[in-house]
């Protein structure tokens, strides 16, 4: 007796790929800040999920699943590359000239202060605030607890205040709104 | 507090518009879903020729007692019995100890991938019957995009052959394409084409498929309508196809795994 994720079809998957291809590109792309690694990063997370069989249907569970094992495949990733040794690509050229200039001029120092985070600190905030994920999501995605996400979330948002002083705050505000 | 998030939503945000996905990442995702069931597809024949050869053995071993009974003197009053393990082994049905139907046609070959000079001419062959069909143009240059819904062909191009046919990877916005063709003397002439998110809505070698017919649609130990029907399939039966196409009597024909040939047109879903 074969388990549903393991049927031939497959059928399940196709709409969770139509949902949530890009959105998971988009997490993975933030948090990996490399184009290629962040397509082979949502290819195996989509793979995973079709192979395993205790992979949730339910299209809001599933997309739980899949951004932990994003954020999973994005550590292993990010352990690689600093044994590798190669440099971190923060700033990713865009393919819109305009959107780049806008991007550029709208906050790059905010941009450099969140690069400055450590890893869990970057993902707690581009789950929290790149996502809208609530505490308890972004505890789940990250497979913590979520009085931790809390901490995380909140420890990052300090280092970020410490990073920008208030005027550049304000500055950076005005310019970007 | 409130401004600082509100400016790292911002700069969030910013900062997906600007890592825009691919155009065809939905294509790329199940294309390579589909490739990945190839190898667990693989590991269950493996399990299937495993488990043969132990029936086979245990026939064997079974045959060798038989055959050490019938050499030694039978006991006074003790028949043996008359049935040779030569004779079982002639009942046994044509079909051979995988499950496979055994292939008497000795021109069809193995599906293989497509050379670069066959998909150039495949998709040349190909890609305006197929836009047509689908009502949609071509993307030339553009990609297909959310409000750009065209025909393109992903690179690298990726296609296979069988017997003189073959069918290679298109995409239009949301999902991939397979178009499928005949070759004869004049070239590569263009079938159809059918476009879905998973697999299932149209045969490729090494994946599950369904039969779509009214009533039942059979199967032939060889492609070409005139060959012996092996079996009679039922809508929805789901297959897994082994080898093909073959173009054979004006059609393209599939293998199936235990089941024979079957004509492509029940196996794809309705346009």
């Amino acid at each position: 007796m074969t388990s549903q994720a393991e049927e031939g079809g497959k059928a399940w998957i196709e709409p969770m790929v139509r949902q949530l291809a890009r959105p998971a590109f988009q997490l993975a792309m933030g948090l990996v800040r490399d184009r290629e690694a962040a397509e082979d990063i949502v290819q195996e997370a989509f793979l995973r999920a079709m192979q395993n069989r205790r992979t949730p249907h339910i299209a809001e569970e599933f997309r739980l699943w899949l951004y932990r094992v994003i954020v999973n495949l994005v550590r292993d990733h990010q352990r690689r590359r600093a044994r590798e040794r190669r440099p971190t690509l923060w700033v990713t050229p865009s393919t819109d000239p305009a959107i780049e200039a806008e991007r550029l001029i709208g906050d790059q120092r905010l941009a450099e202060a969140i690069q400055r985070l450590t890893q869990r600190e970057r993902e707690a905030i581009q789950l929290r605030f790149g996502e809208d994920a609530s505490y308890g999501d972004t505890a789940r995605i990250m497979g913590t607890r979520e009085s931790t996400a809390r901490v995380l979330v909140h420890r990052a948002l300090d280092k970020l205040r410490a990073s920008l002083s208030s005027q550049e705050l304000e500055e950076g505000w005005r310019i970007s709104t | 507090m409130n401004a600082l998030e509100d400016r790292v939503r911002a700069q969030l945000l910013a900062e997906r518009q600007a890592a825009a996905p691919p155009p065809d990442l939905e294509a790329q995702l199940l294309y390579a879903l589909h490739r990945s069931e190839v190898p667990a597809r693989r590991a269950g024949i493996f399990r299937q020729v495993v488990l043969a050869a132990a029936v086979v053995g245990f026939a064997s071993l079974v045959a060798f007692g038989f055959s050490r009974l019938q050499s030694r003197p039978a006991p006074a009053g003790h028949a043996i019995p008359t049935a040779s393990a030569s004779e079982s082994a002639s009942a046994t049905p044509t079909v051979s100890a995988s499950g496979s139907v055994s292939p008497s046609a000795t021109a069809i070959a193995a599906a293989r991938p497509a050379t670069a000079d066959e998909l150039t001419a495949m998709v040349g062959a190909g890609k305006p019957g197929a836009e047509r069909d689908l009502g949609i143009r071509d993307c030339g240059s553009s990609q297909p995009a959310p409000g750009n819904d065209c025909f393109a062909v992903p690179s690298p191009q990726r296609g296979t052959i069988g017997t003189e046919a073959g069918y290679f990877l298109g995409a239009r916005f949301g999902s991939g394409c397979w178009v499928y063709l005949y070759h004869d003397s004049g070239g590569w002439h263009y079938v159809n084409v059918r476009c879905g998110q998973a697999t299932g809505y149209a045969p490729t070698v090494g994946a599950d498929d369904q039969v779509y017919v009214t009533g039942c649609a059979n199967t032939r130990t060889t492609p070409g309508l005139g060959s012996p029907v092996v079996d009679c399939l039922p809508n929805g039966t789901v297959v897994h196809l082994t080898n093909g196409p073959a173009y054979s009597d004006g059609k393209l024909w599939w293998r199936l795994q235990g089941h024979g040939w079957m004509a492509h047109d029940f196996l794809i879903s309705p346009a």
